[in-house]
């Protein structure tokens, strides 16, 4: 047992030595030192010792770089305890070239200490050290053109090529910016065979339509791939841990394609006219009118269908110039841009335009020129279509177009005023209202700090006055309770003066007055000890008073024989005799001593 | 003592210190009036970030913002000014018509709030609200310390005061929930917005897509994220870049008007 304690105080001592006497170390080291531009790069920081705060990477233009995970290891050799922290980060280039990771300085057990300088190279995508077809995974980005003018869809192809089971994916595909992106639903799956080895290929396509023009850098396509690695042990087949938890023998890793660049070139100048339908593609139209034939006033519909190969979102309107001989009314196009991985953007749009001639006779409706650019041909080109004509045979009726299908109206050889639109033909001809006068923009809607100080003013005083008038009432309410009080403590010398005066009265035989004076001080006592009115007083009352302050039964009834006593004396005169109200008087001396005696307990 | 002289020496030359704004928003008029709305709208933001609070300073902001291009940040614009000033009609008429406008038709009040139907704030702006529960207040302050300091107390002065006290309690229950409880809102400016579950393109999940104009409550923000909710209650997180606010907490506009064409997703 003894021999256990010195074990266990020498590992304490150890333990805290250690820490002490070990001097503090940073280590830095790369997995590889070249490789391609699929490629990461996986530094890893080892810290020895105490280390203030976590460790910064630095800033290497063209690489990015992502923490992927820290380890902590403690172990004793040779007595001697060290502690090891390794942070992982992935490094990701954009470009080729060699790279230098500068030294990363870190203060560890008090002192400053770095890693040494670390340099990788990293060569074209392709060229890596590791053939493609020795990858398990890998990524290829591609574009049907590099070369396209703006508005001109390009189809933009990822591939992921695949020869071992993937557990889970995570995609990073970006697309650049100052392109419209429409993804094509569904992915294409089938297997390709690559230097002699077979993958299974999942390809994701969408439509890119520049919106501008320059030269452009489509991102790397990257994917985070957590998959079967054959290389690692695996658990015993179908075990209940891998239907749980899927194989233990995975590999989360990062693959990425290589960057690929496109030029977009500007529409020419030469050739375009200022009505410019804005169509990029291949394109063709027709035009339908129905009815063929119509009265004045009444309506007949234009549609004009657009389609071809490229987007129809930015068309501009068609003009009709049919001038005073009909009014127009146009509804919102509908567009149907529809994707194909193999034919692009197949693109329709619909006008429909109401047409109410004014006046009769046969209306020619032209042909419409609508310019577009041909991106095959690298030339603005002219798409024509025939309208036709409308024959407009007589008047309808003036307001409703749509009852005028009755009989028709005598002819007028003056035109009939245009009718309101029809109902499916909607209004566009709105817009937001317009900006308010600047007389408008001076006052403040929020609160501001004015409000708030004059607000916290405002109440403040009120408060202030309320606590002054509240103060007010108690100082108040303090002087009448100490009034009363007072009136209280006198109220037995004013009885007994009262008693006096009526002894006085006694002595000239009015013995009425003297007991009625009796009875007035009883009152005028009970009302100035217990603060109430005095002069209504009855008896009933007066017991009811001793009994809520708490005089006990004896007392009230001494209280209503002295005063029926009294009464008796009062109202009974001819039997009144000077020496029954001389002990009635006593008695009622006796009677406020004893109640003085008892409240004052 | 002193340092109150000064606050009410610096509120009350306020006025004086401020800059006159007038000439710019002659200024603006004008550069609306000749077609340049770019112009006008650097004036107002600029009287923006120098904390102006008009309702009809958004309004014109949201109205130059569209005339530029620039559907989504038009409609957070106009969203301040209705929250400033939900009675006038201009700002309701056109806030209706940038909804009309937008493709995702989707409301500018939470669905769940259910609060807000019973609130004041609809109605009244909040610094109406704010000296509607002030001055009352105060009143029911004075008046019951009137009541106090002259001993005179009779039942209908002291019903008075309960009374007043109920008045301001009705508008400063609506203004703290609408300090507190109502989000600021804003609008998105991309043409195609994916909405993530976290605020990080690693490892997110696209939880659905918003087009410019869907209007969104702020409910918070993490780094270049603002995390956001439609009026029915679906959450998500937006790079601050794809979304437009005007809020006295959250403030975020980038011009995307030259970019219009591109569709901005976080995958």
């Amino acid at each position: 047992m003894a021999r256990i304690g010195k074990l266990a105080g020498i590992l304490v001592f150890l333990m805290f030595y250690a820490g002490s006497i070990l001097a503090g170390t940073v280590t830095g080291e790369l997995d590889k030192p070249e490789g391609s531009l699929e490629d990461q790069f996986v530094y890893t920081l080892a810290v020895q010792g105490s280390a203030d705060g976590d460790p910064q990477f630095p800033d290497v233009p063209g690489l990015s770089v992502r923490q992927a995970g820290t380890s902590q290891s403690v172990s004793i050799i040779n007595g001697r305890m060290s502690r090891e922290v390794q942070y992982q980060f992935v490094l990701t280039p954009s470009k080729e070239g060699t790279y230098t990771i500068p030294p990363i300085v870190m203060k560890i057990d008090g002192k400053q200490e770095q890693t040494l300088p670390l340099e990788f190279r990293v060569m074209p995508a392709g060229s890596a050290t590791q053939g493609r077809s020795d990858r398990p995974i890998f990524i290829e980005r591609s574009l049907a053109k590099d070369k396209v003018y703006v508005g001109e869809p390009v189809l933009s192809s990822i591939r992921v090529f695949s020869r071992v089971r993937i557990v889970g994916a995570q995609p990073d595909f970006r697309y650049p910016d100052g392109f419209q992106v429409k993804k094509i639903d569904g992915e294409r799956n089938y297997t390709k065979v690559v230097d002699g080895q077979e993958f299974t290929v999942t390809e994701i396509n969408a439509i890119l339509i520049p919106g501008k023009e320059g030269k452009f850098e489509v991102p790397a396509a990257g994917l985070d791939v957590r998959f079967v690695d054959q290389s690692k042990p695996r658990r015993s087949t179908r075990s209940l841990l891998e239907d749980l938890w899927g194989p233990g023998n995975t590999t989360e890793k990062h693959f990425r394609s290589a960057a690929t660049t496109i030029e977009v070139l500007p529409l020419p100048v030469a050739g375009r006219r200022a009505n410019f339908s804005g169509l990029v593609g291949e394109f063709s139209g027709r035009a339908e009118l129905a009815p063929a034939s119509v009265k004045v006033g009444e309506t007949a519909t234009l549609t004009l269908t657009i389609q071809g190969r490229g987007a129809t979102t930015g068309m501009a309107d068609p003009e009709l110039g049919l001038g005073d001989k009909a009014k127009i009314y146009k509804d919102k196009p509908q567009s149907t841009d529809s994707l194909d991985a193999n034919q692009g953007v197949l693109g329709q749009r619909s006008f429909k335009i109401a047409i109410v001639p004014t006046v009769d006779g046969a209306l020619n409706l032209g042909a419409l020129n609508i310019q577009y650019f041909n991106t095959a041909l690298g030339q603005y080109q002219d798409m024509v279509i025939e309208l036709g004509q409308l024959q407009v045979t007589g008047s309808a009726a003036p307001v409703d177009p749509q009852a005028a299908t009755g009989a028709p109206t005598p002819l007028d050889n003056k035109p009939t005023p245009a009718p309101s639109a029809p109902a499916e033909v909607r209004s566009l001809g709105s817009d937001l209202l317009e900006p308010h006068p600047m007389e408008r923009l001076h006052k403040p809607h929020a609160i501001g700090t004015g409000d708030r100080l004059v607000a916290s003013a405002w109440l403040l005083a009120t408060l202030a006055f309320l606590g002054w008038g509240g103060w007010k009432h108690w100082i108040r309410r303090q002087g009448a309770q100490r009034d009363q009080r007072k009136k209280a403590d006198r109220a037995l010398k004013a009885a007994s003066r009262q008693l006096n005066e009526a002894r006085v009265l006694l002595d000239r035989h009015d013995v009425q007055a003297a007991v009625g004076l009796a009875q007035s001080s009883i009152r005028q006592y009970m009302g100035d000890k217990f603060s109430i009115k005095a002069s209504a007083l009855t008896l009933r009352d007066l017991e009811q008073q001793l009994l809520q302050h708490g005089l006990a039964g004896p007392t009230v009834e001494e209280m209503r024989r002295v005063w029926q006593n009294l009464d008796q004396l009062r109202f009974a005169a001819s039997t009144a005799e000077q020496n029954f109200g001389r002990e009635a008087l006593q008695k009622v001396d006796q009677l406020l001593a004893e109640v003085e005696q008892r409240c004052a307990h | 003592m002193r340092s109150l002289m000064l606050i009410l020496a610096i509120f009350l030359m306020k006025p004086v210190l401020a800059k006159d704004s007038s000439g710019g928003y002659a200024a603006a008029e004008d550069a609306y009036r000749q077609g340049h709305f770019e112009e006008a709208i650097q004036i107002y933001l600029a009287a923006v970030q120098q904390g102006e609070t008009n309702a009809s300073l958004f309004y014109n902001l949201g109205t130059n913002l569209y005339k530029n291009g620039e559907m989504g940040a038009a409609l957070a614009a106009h969203l301040r000014a209705a929250r400033l000033n939900p009675t006038d009609p201009d700002i309701r008429y056109n806030l209706r018509f940038l909804q009309d406008k937008a493709r995702d038709k989707l409301d500018t009040k939470l669905a769940h709030d259910s609060w807000l139907a019973l609130s004041a704030s609809r109605w009244v702006g909040e610094r109406a609200l704010f000296w509607l529960t002030v001055i009352p207040l105060g009143l029911a302050f004075s008046l019951a310390g009137w009541q106090l300091f002259s001993g005179r107390a009779p039942v209908l002065s002291w019903v008075t005061v309960g009374l007043l006290l109920l008045v301001s309690l009705y508008p400063g229950l609506s203004l703290g929930h609408a300090s507190w409880q109502q989000p600021e809102w804003g609008a998105i400016v991309s043409p195609e917005v994916d909405v993530l579950a976290s605020p990080t393109v690693r490892n997110a999940v696209v939880i659905f897509q918003l087009h410019e104009g869907a209007p969104c409550a702020v409910l918070g923000e993490s780094g270049d994220w603002f995390k956001i909710q439609l009026s029915d209650g679906k959450t998500g997180w937006v790079p601050r870049e794809h979304l437009a606010i005007f809020g006295k907490n959250f403030f975020s506009y980038q011009t995307s008007k030259s970019d219009q064409s591109s569709k901005k997703s976080a995958l």
